[in-house]
């Protein structure tokens, strides 16, 4: 059996030339990609608050200064907590023969809201911990503590604190 | 031994087309993506947000000058320049057939008023030239600090009617 030995050709050298560029040109998009995003991810401490409404009486007991807290869905690292206030629960009750709706206390519960403080990175749009996890009041977040857990609502976020 | 000469084959061709391929999609993906735009023309626009039924220390965190985005997208969809607090309410039907509009104590709406730069596309507005405006429709809007459902209740471009 004759073997046919193999020559480079025009084509390619076209084809390799072609691929050369394009390597190229994904290495100096990426590099480009991460200056920026390296610019952008200086870490800094933020203190935001959340709110834990309509919690058993007990529960604010278990939760110290210094607590770390997690996220319950996907873990990310929420913060340590530095303050907690504790006021009674309450909950919008309609008065029918007034036509309006009042903020009522709820018996044996508590709200209490969490100062956190965390290690964030800032970009032009958000506050994000872990690189991911966005930090913004309104938003709802599952809060894992040392034995405890309870879902509650970003407040407020401290602007001069980042 | 017998050396034959290659020559460029079908197979070379469709290889060369393939990377070429590739090598304009890198170029529309990383380099043309911004002038994909509904129109070129643009025109200020101000429309306003109505977030109901909100804590007043959650709606605190909107402040004048703070960047808008949509929280789907993270597209940037203008620039507060009004915030008005009113009073929060809710229809509430009573048991002998009368219908209310309940004041919610402690409860605030915030009417949000966003500046931005809108292309037009008849009798829609576009922030941004990628954010259709809609009134009466259910989005997440975000700033650096806050984050809630609203929807937009009116909509006024510069020397036009209001919408």
């Amino acid at each position: 059996m004759s073997e046919k030995k193999r020559k480079i050709n025009f084509f390619d050298v076209v084809i390799i030339a072609l691929v050369a560029v394009l390597c190229v040109a994904v290495l100096v998009i990426r590099s480009k990609s991460a200056a920026s995003s390296t610019t952008a991810a200086q870490m800094q401490t933020l203190q935001y608050t959340i709110e834990l409404n309509a919690v058993p009486d007990q529960m604010s007991d278990a939760i110290a200064i210094g607590d770390s807290l997690t996220e319950g869905v996907k873990n990310y690292n929420l913060g340590n907590v530095v303050d907690v206030q504790v006021e009674a629960a309450t909950d919008q009750t309609p008065i029918a023969s007034e036509g309006r709706y009042v903020e009522k206390e709820i018996p044996e519960m508590e709200k209490i809201f969490l100062t956190v403080e965390a290690q964030v990175t800032e970009s032009d749009s958000s506050f994000a911990i872990d690189g991911a996890y966005v930090v913004r009041a309104g938003n709802t977040v599952s809060v894992k503590g040392p034995g405890y857990a309870w879902e509650g609502m970003i407040v407020s976020v401290n602007r001069g604190e980042a | 031994m017998e050396q034959t000469k290659r020559k460029g084959s079908i197979l070379d061709v469709i290889i060369i087309l393939i990377v070429i391929a590739l090598a304009a999609g890198v170029y529309v993906k990383f380099f043309r993506q911004e002038k994909t735009v509904v129109n070129a023309n643009t025109v200020p626009v101000a429309y306003t947000i109505r977030f109901k039924s909100l804590e007043p220390v959650l709606a605190d965190n909107l402040q004048v000058d703070d960047k808008m985005f949509d929280a789907s997208s993270g597209n940037y969809i203008g620039t507060i320049t009004d915030i008005e607090l009113v009073e929060a309410k809710e229809t509430m039907k009573t048991m002998d057939g009368e219908i209310y509009r309940a004041s919610l104590e402690n409860r605030v709406d915030a009417l949000v008023t966003v500046q931005t730069n809108a292309s037009q596309n008849g009798n829609s507005y576009y922030a941004e030239k990628s954010f259709e405006l809609l009134r009466n429709s259910a989005k997440n809007y975000a700033t650096k600090y806050f984050q809630y459902e609203g929807k937009i209740i009116s909509i006024e471009a510069e020397g036009a009617d209001a919408q």
